[in-house]
């Protein structure tokens, strides 16, 4: 009994650890889009380049935490929840690190922003900062869904996710209606229609860790259904 | 020995049904692809409803194929090529899901500029031929992943590059058309995201490729140049 006691609880550490470096790699990727629209709003140059520098960290912790639950698999093999624990961080850190890619995305069109002086009558990122709070927001409350196997936030991550889309949309015809008023304003604005492109993807992933967190505390895959039937299951 | 022997064809047959289930969903997400590409060029509007008919049936897949694969590692603690089979299978099964989600956002692009009545922009041309590259990308990553063949796999992934550079010359392409008539820029703009989306596509039949080289070498090869890649895995 002894040793089983032993192995089991070597077992918990292990998980403990595996969920740990998510919530770490979390923490990572959400400065790293806090500093990513820091650097785009402030034209911080020394910023950007940081954030493109360490999205190499990123992508570090990504592989590091998918060794460790091959391991876990291969070696513990994990059952019921444990199990539906590990697959969850298998597919979470995948999610992350695609967050992790859109904010260097967006740093590296933050740079390119830089070198060009048609910005004038541009709107001053007020509609971009906006919808990244609301991602960053979406990606803090997914994050902590997962650290407390807490499921009374996520309708409400996804509905948030359908207020990005609308912002995104409406950010969408704003430029547009810049760039036919005023010609030059245009490559400017493709830059900056990319940058929205990136936090509405931000959301997107923010939404499917949100999703694989239900799956890891109730067994049930709640990909492709509709928010009644998430809420539903929810709230069972 | 006839009792380990019928459970290990059983894990076979497990195994080989999963596999099943990614070449299928492989299948439809290049056919959506194809289609939406397709209605882009000649304007069928019934094309884009079986791209997005064929998407509840990759969405029905993923879930499904995931299922069995959480079933088979716990209950069949499969070990070495096995395990490494099914873990790539979970990583691969998002990747052509969103494939699928891609090729979606291509038909509605479609959709619009055909409602606007503006479908011909003298950048198709190459749109086509950026999508025919992502296709064979996809196409081949499939393939290596049916082979677990490590050439493919490494030929798809210095094809992405290729892609890459496609889509930004579309893209300068793109703004110099705007520049010199601004009344196309709506149009223009539906067909970046067109080529964006085509760019993704791209890139996700790249993640697939590097999955495939862990699942037969067992090296994680994400994240690293195709040089370094070629020596840990050939």
């Amino acid at each position: 009994m002894i040793s089983s006691e032993h192995t089991s609880k070597q077992f918990d550490s292990e998980l403990d650890a595996v969920r740990n470096r998510v919530l770490q790699m979390g923490g990572l990727v959400e400065s790293q889009i806090q500093r990513a629209i820091e650097a785009l709003i402030n034209r911080d140059e020394d910023l950007m380049a940081r954030v493109v520098a360490d999205d190499h960290r990123v992508n570090a912790m990504e592989v590091e935490i998918d060794e460790s639950c091959n391991h876990i698999i291969a070696c513990r093999q994990p059952t019921a929840g444990d199990l539906r624990m590990v697959m969850t961080v298998i597919k979470t850190i995948t999610d992350l690190e695609r967050i992790g890619d859109e904010a260097k995305n967006i740093a590296r069109m933050a740079q390119r922003l830089t070198t060009k002086t048609q910005l004038h009558g541009m709107p001053r990122y007020t509609e971009i900062r906006h919808t990244a709070k609301l991602v960053q927001d979406m990606l803090h409350r997914s994050l902590d869904a997962f650290a407390r196997l807490d499921l009374t936030a996520v309708a409400h991550i996804v509905r948030q996710d359908e207020q990005v889309d609308d912002e995104y949309r409406a950010i969408m015809r704003h430029l547009i209606t810049f760039m036919m008023e005023d010609p030059r304003t245009i490559s400017a604005a493709f830059e900056i229609l990319f940058v929205a492109k990136a936090i509405e993807r931000i959301g997107d992933h923010a939404k499917n860790m949100s999703e694989y967190v239900v799956y890891m505390v109730k067994g049930r895959d709640v990909r492709h259904v509709t928010l009644e039937e998430i809420e539903r299951e929810v709230r069972e | 020995m006839t009792n380990s022997e019928h459970t290990s064809t059983r894990f076979d047959n497990e195994l080989a049904a999963v596999r099943d289930g990614v070449m299928q969903m492989g299948y439809l997400v290049r056919e959506q692809f194809r289609l939406a590409i397709e209605s882009l060029k000649n304007g069928d509007l019934t094309l884009i409803g079986q791209v997005m008919e064929m998407g509840y049936q990759v969405n029905k897949l993923e879930v499904e194929v995931d299922w069995k694969c959480n079933l088979i590692l716990a209950q069949r603690q499969p070990e070495a090529v096995d395990l490494r089979t099914v873990l790539t299978i979970l990583k691969i099964t998002t990747d052509l899901e969103r494939i699928g989600d891609q090729a979606e956002l291509i038909a509605r692009r479609a959709e619009m500029l055909l409602q606007q009545g503006t479908l011909t922009l003298p950048r198709s041309v190459e749109i086509n031929h950026c999508a025919a590259l992502a296709f064979g990308m996809a196409d081949n990553a499939m393939d290596a992943f049916s082979q677990s063949n490590v050439n493919i796999a490494i030929g798809v992934i210095r094809q992405d590059k290729k892609v890459n550079e496609q889509y930004h010359f579309i893209t300068r392409n793109l703004i110099s058309h705007m520049l010199e008539d601004p009344r196309s820029i709506s149009t223009a703009l539906d067909f970046l995201f067109v080529a964006k989306a085509i760019e993704r596509i791209g890139d996700h039949a790249k993640n697939i490729s590097e999955y495939v080289i862990f699942m037969v070498k067992g090296q994680d090869v994400r994240h690293i140049s195709v040089e370094e890649m070629e020596r840990k895995a050939l």
